[in-house]
């Protein structure tokens, strides 16, 4: 069970303290920032694993966009109006190999992902999530939040055909050869986000001119890690091409954290919520009950958007194939990915179905969480597009067409909810993401497979 | 290779490559015969029977091997060549429903081909390949601080979890990845990791009235009246984060109740109240204050008469270091009797030395440059001497030499010995995930480290240190699968409450440890993995496995004589990695003796098949062993579950919590009787251990490679199949005992040698 701790604590360490939203000195002009005069828009892909029961996914068809909620998309029953159900997308690149591992990078990216041990790892793409992040994540201290409930793999699938198990355990890919790793610990997710610098903050009124001042230990950091880096790029210079390759991934992940550390000095321009948002700082560890483990990482997810601490966030309610067993939900025992290959076996499909539904309950309790928290006049759903989804249709067959996805929110008031966008069969994923993108405000042309952007998105 | 299979047939027959995955019994012993034996022989029969589905020609097949048009040209395809001879032994191919070469000419086809493979391992000459630069894993971070900093602070648990590639383990550098998340906790990690272990003078800090912002002109004798709406301030520098106790002194002339605000960074920590009846009174309050400079500030609300602030007071409280904190700071300040040198030239030394340490090599002046900048970063500010080099490590923790492995990069394609220094490093990685100790440093620096009774006896002398512990943990761990019981290989939820518990799945995983542990000390042979006729067991597992009664909770050796336990395929970890969370798996068991103890690769099942129910219901008629054989009908099934599926019946005594059991589910004796494709017969595990160990070479070659994939910390190649055979020969010749293998693999080409890998290399999948 997390600690919870009192406000008057929280006061006491500053430095956490700082970026929490309800404290009633934090107002922009004490700390010379600028404030943005709308809410961000901000984004988030919700990945689930093992598919769903397809064949009652889809409503009955409509002609007018409308629809009723099927079997398998009850738990949303409470906020239908929130959602867009999203038809007949997939990625093509996927078709085949393997039921899970190569389809998890694909995901976010549409990339033909290599068979590999781990020598020569490529997804053949970014995902959108790291797209957004390089395009419009400088604008918040973290470009990017990624959050899960299991640890990576570590190993090759041999048995599932030679696919290095890093493939299964992520989403966001920042370039096709690395991933982005997600944090599973809830309070270690917690403390990133109000993680600035080691240095407490610099405080408006004081003399910047004062020695104690400018030489502040808050700068630091920032020389230490310029310091190293002058000798990353000199020794860059001299190795050969595949340690060029760590070196560079050294080298971009020294300029990030020096980017977070410059900018925790000079605040961006951020959104500034007033009232409340109730979240302790977890305990450490991981929680017992998997239900409060997933609620608690949709919390530190809300709580991230909810301060502008980011704006683009990924969560993997579990990795490919994940074995986790949940029984915990009545009438179910056994592991997912065992359930998940029913073989239309009745009672082996109703527990599946049971485990299906119970992660559509987790997105209506994020979807109605956002809903609950004001900004500005809308809710911070309404500035937000949460997608949820999984990269196979039906768990037992690995099916890939028609991909089930589900986007919940208004993307900053434009984007009409409570619909469905049937698109014509076999279209490319891609076009979505496209379409999202611009959305997002970044121009492009064109995304993994694309052939156009989604047709009756707006 | 890229396959788009849309086809689940031909999913089956997808071969998934290995280096040399043979399934042989016969010694190696070369015949003479003609020098066209291949083209003449060898290839026609082959492309009899291959040719129509993997014809060379044809753009859809990529299964390649028939490009081979003479006998030379199988150098650049061996591991695909290793994998045909696999197919052949193992009638997983040709399809079934294709025509069959006679038994005789099968096992002559896989038999010539492993003789040629063997026979040519090394006629592309010695290998050593290249190491792609390792980032440190979380392990070896945390015991690389242990030894060379001292606090021991988890890392190994709260940093990302490492990826792994390769061989199968995370120590592989291609897939060691930095994302600037670890970044982050690289730079956060160094601070604590140094404000740990470096004591630096504890604050204690006054100021008087007249010392506060902004300043007054009047000399006031220390007291500064606080007027009403007024607020003055402190601002202090604090070095480590902890609790600091905030005291103000105040007098209040007007002899009424007040109250005072203290803020802390601008923002309201605690309210005090003046109480009329006193003159002077001091309040304190406790914050947490983080690395940085803090403004303290007194605030009088303006509603109420002035107060007079005569001092405010910053204490530590109270810093959590552990317990041998001092003693890791005397040995990073070099003390004597406590007591050192504060100035540059110390620094200098101390800096020094510190990376020289870190970045298990000599450094150069030139190194040292950004690291001197930092510490004059310190002391032009005045920061306490021990800040300033604090600042200096702190560089050191983060830079790339300290987190990589960097080694230097080969000119040629030529073989070139590594140095001493970095084969030191090589060894302390491999034996200790850790860097090399002082006595490996010396070696190196005598420049004897690569002699080979030098190196051999560093190897002796480490394996029997207790920081090789983590070798046998981490190697076996991963190996055998078994680092997961009791994490993500658990058993359904509550159903075996009275017998499962976290602690004996802690005791699998040590049961598998211990053994590794035993063989590698005693250097006992390596064939014990299979056949060992003794366990490692304490009072839970000897009553788990109902065997007569252990003491205590410490494992211990114990003879077992029942034809249960030993080795291996005994240990509970290894039943349940190889169980579903509410059934045993005669798959799962038969493909991971093949896979982890044979090296032979298994094919993924195609998608949409049938599988098999869950769980056996008591009063279904048919046992499960029924189900499954039904399930081999199918000839597409046949050919590699015929494989597969015998040696999991084998182990059908041990259920999924690895108890031994003579009856099914449904309560009919169990029936562990197996035939394998070779005809060979068996029953029960004592007797299949039996048929493994006549196939030692194939388990030996393949715990090989094991260990030199672990110890390179690569992928390896089809060329280095030189360095492998030679590891196995060596085996062979010294009654497969386990020291002779990491000797072996310690004095290896690829162990000490580097190159650009040749572009030949380049052949394996």
């Amino acid at each position: 069970m997390p600690q919870p701790i009192s406000r008057r604590t929280l006061l006491k360490g500053t430095g956490a303290a700082l970026a929490l939203p309800w404290l009633e000195s934090m107002s922009h002009r004490s700390f010379g920032s600028e404030t943005l005069s709308e809410p961000p828009k901000r984004v988030a892909f919700l990945f689930v694993p093992n598919g769903v029961r397809g064949d009652q996914w889809n409503p009955a068809k409509t002609d007018d966009g409308s629809f009723e909620l099927t079997p398998m998309l009850q738990p949303l029953q409470g906020v239908k109006e929130e959602i867009t159900l999203l038809e007949n997308l997939w990625h093509k690149n996927t078709v085949g190999r393997n039921g899970h591992w190569p389809k998890v990078p694909a995901w976010l990216s549409g990339g033909f992902v290599e068979r590999t041990s781990g020598r020569d790892i490529n997804t053949g793409g970014i995902s959108v999530d790291q797209v957004l992040a390089s395009k419009i994540g400088d604008r918040t201290p973290l470009p990017s939040l990624e959050l899960g409930v299991d640890a990576a793999y570590t190993g090759v699938d041999n048995v599932g055909g030679g696919f290095t198990r890093i493939y299964g355990s992520h989403i966001a890919w920042r370039d096709p050869h690395t991933p982005v790793p997600k944090e599973i610990v809830p309070r270690l997710a917690f403390d990133r986000l109000f993680r600035t610098t080691t240095a407490g903050p610099v405080v408006s009124g004081f003399n910047p001119n004062q020695k104690a001042v400018a030489d502040s230990l808050a700068r630091d950091d920032a020389s230490v890690l310029d310091l190293v880096m002058e000798d990353a790029k000199s020794l860059r210079g001299k190795v050969g091409e595949g340690d060029r390759a760590k070196l560079d991934e050294y080298l971009e992940s020294v300029r990030s954290v020096e980017k977070r550390i410059e900018s925790a000095l000079k605040p961006q321009k951020r959104w500034i919520n007033e009232g409340r948002f109730d979240l302790p700082r977890p305990g450490p560890g991981i929680p017992e009950s998997h239900q409060e483990h997933v609620r608690l990482m949709l919390d530190i997810m809300v709580l991230a958007f909810w301060t502008d601490t980011t704006r683009i966030s990924t969560f993997m309610l579990g990795n490919a194939q994940t074995g986790r067993n949940f029984s915990f939900i009545d009438g179910v025992r056994g592991s997912f990915h065992g359930l998940s290959h029913h073989r239309n076996e009745q009672k082996e499909r109703e527990q599946y179905e049971k485990i299906v539904l119970w992660h559509l309950t987790q997105y209506a309790y994020l979807i109605d969480k956002m809903r609950s928290l004001d900004e500005g006049g809308r809710s911070l759903l309404d500035n937000s597009l949460v997608m949820y989804g999984s990269s196979i249709k039906d768990g037992n067959s690995h099916q890939e067409k028609d991909l089930p996805l589900i986007l919940a929110g208004k993307g900053g008031g434009s984007f009409k909810t409570n619909r469905r966008i049937t698109a014509p069969k076999e279209t490319p994923l891609c076009n979505m993401y496209v379409s999202l993108l611009r959305h997002m405000g970044v121009e492009a042309e064109s995304f993994g497979d694309s052939t156009g952007h989604l047709e009756g998105w707006s | 290779m890229h396959l788009n299979l849309a086809n689940a047939r031909n999913f089956v027959y997808l071969t998934v490559v290995g280096l040399i995955a043979v399934w042989s019994t016969t010694s190696w012993g070369l015949e003479p015969e003609a020098a066209d034996h291949f083209e003449k022989k060898i290839r026609p029969a082959l492309e009899t029977y291959c040719a129509a589905c993997h014809d060379p020609e044809d753009p859809d097949n990529h299964i390649k091997f028939l490009e081979a048009n003479t006998v030379a040209d199988i150098q650049h395809l061996r591991g695909i060549w290793g994998s045909t001879a696999a197919q052949l032994r193992n009638r997983t191919m040709p399809p079934p429903d294709e025509d069959q070469p006679s038994e005789k000419e099968r096992l002559e086809l896989a038999q010539w081909i492993d003789d040629h493979l063997r026979a040519t391992a090394c006629e592309l000459g010695p290998y050593a390949g290249n190491v792609t630069t390792r980032r440190l894993n979380r392990l070896e971070y945390e015991n690389t601080i242990r030894d060379l900093v001292g606090p021991e602070l988890g890392y190994d648990e709260t940093f990302p979890t490492d990826g792994g590639g390769g061989e199968g383990f995370n120590n592989n550098g291609e897939t060691l990845f930095l994302p600037p998340m670890l970044m982050e906790r690289y730079v956060e990690a160094a601070q604590e990791i140094l404000d740990a272990a470096i004591v630096t003078p504890a604050v204690r800090e006054e100021f008087s009235g007249d010392q506060l912002i902004p300043s007054s002109n009047t000399n006031s004798g220390g007291a500064r009246t606080l007027e009403p709406g007024m607020q003055l301030t402190a601002g202090t520098v604090i070095y480590v984060s902890g609790d600091y106790e905030l005291t103000i002194d105040t007098r209040n002339p007007a002899k009424k109740d007040l109250r005072l605000v203290l803020k802390l960074d601008g923002l309201p920590a605690d309210r005090f109240k003046l109480n009329s009846k006193y003159e002077e009174q001091s309040f304190s309050t406790t914050v947490r204050l983080n690395r940085g400079f803090h403004a303290i500030a007194v605030f009088n609300p303006k509603e109420q008469p002035g107060v007079d602030l005569l001092r405010l007071r910053v204490k530590e409280l109270g810093i959590k270091r552990p317990d041998n904190a001092q003693k890791f700071h005397d040995r990073i300040f070099q003390a004597r009797d406590g007591k050192y040198a504060k100035d540059r030239d110390a620094a200098t030394t101390l800096i020094r030395s510190f990376a020289t340490k870190a970045f298990r090599r000599p450094v150069t002046d030139e190194d040292l440059r950004p690291f001197f900048a930092l510490y004059d970063r310190g002391v032009s500010r005045n920061d306490p001497y021990e800040e300033c080099v604090k600042l200096a490590l702190k560089g050191i923790l983060v830079s790339p030499y300290f987190l990589f492995r960097i080694e230097e990069t080969p000119k040629s394609t030529e073989l070139q010995r590594i140095s001493d220094y970095e084969l030191a490093t090589r060894l302390s990685y491999f034996l200790w995930s850790s860097m090399p100790d002082e006595h490996l440093f010396e070696l190196a620096k005598q420049g004897t480290l690569h002699q080979t009774p030098v190196l051999k006896a560093e190897v002796q002398r480490m394996l029997q240190d207790p920081k090789a512990d983590v070798f046998f943990d981490a190697f076996t761990g991963q190996w055998l699968g078994t680092k997961e019981v009791g994490g993500s290989v658990s058993p359904i939820n509550g159903e075996y409450r009275d017998v499962y518990s976290s602690e004996l799945a802690a005791d699998f995983r040590a049961e598998a440890i211990q053994l590794t542990t035993y063989i590698a000390r005693e250097n006992r042979s390596v064939l014990e993995f299979l056949d060992a006729d003794y366990s490692f067991l304490n009072d839970r597992l000897a009553k788990h496995y109902g065997l007569p009664p252990v003491k205590g909770r410490e494992l211990r050796k114990v003879e077992v004589t029942n034809g249960q336990r030993g080795g291996l395929l005994g240990l509970g970890g290894v039943h349940m990695v190889t169980s579903y969370p509410q059934r045993s798996s005669p798959v799962l068991r038969g493909a991971w003796v093949l896979e982890t103890l044979l090296g032979t690769p298994v094919p993924s099942p195609p998608a949409d098949i049938p599988a098999l129910p869950k769980k056996v219901s008591e009063k279904d008629p048919k046992t499960f062993r029924e189900k499954l054989e039904k399930h081999r009908d199918n000839p597409s099934c046949a050919a590699c579950h015929d494989l597969i599926d015998p040696i999991g019946f084998g182990l059908d005594n041990y259920d999924l919590l690895g108890r031994w059991r003579d009856k099914t589910e449904n309560g009919k004796p169990l029936d562990a009787t197996g035939v394998l494709p070779s005809g060979e017969k068996f029953s029960g595990p004592a007797e299949l251990k039996k048929i493994l160990l006549e196939r030692k070479q194939e388990f030996a070659r393949h715990f090989s490679r094991k260990v030199l994939g672990y110890a390179l910390g690569r992928s390896l190649e089809d060329p280095d199949s030189c360095t492998i055979e030679s590891l196995v020969t060596a085996l062979e010749e010294n009654d497969y005992r386990y020291q002779t293998l990491i000797e072996e693999i310690a004095i290896s080409t690829p162990f000490g040698y580097r190159q650009i890998a040749p572009s030949s290399a380049d052949t394996s999948h």
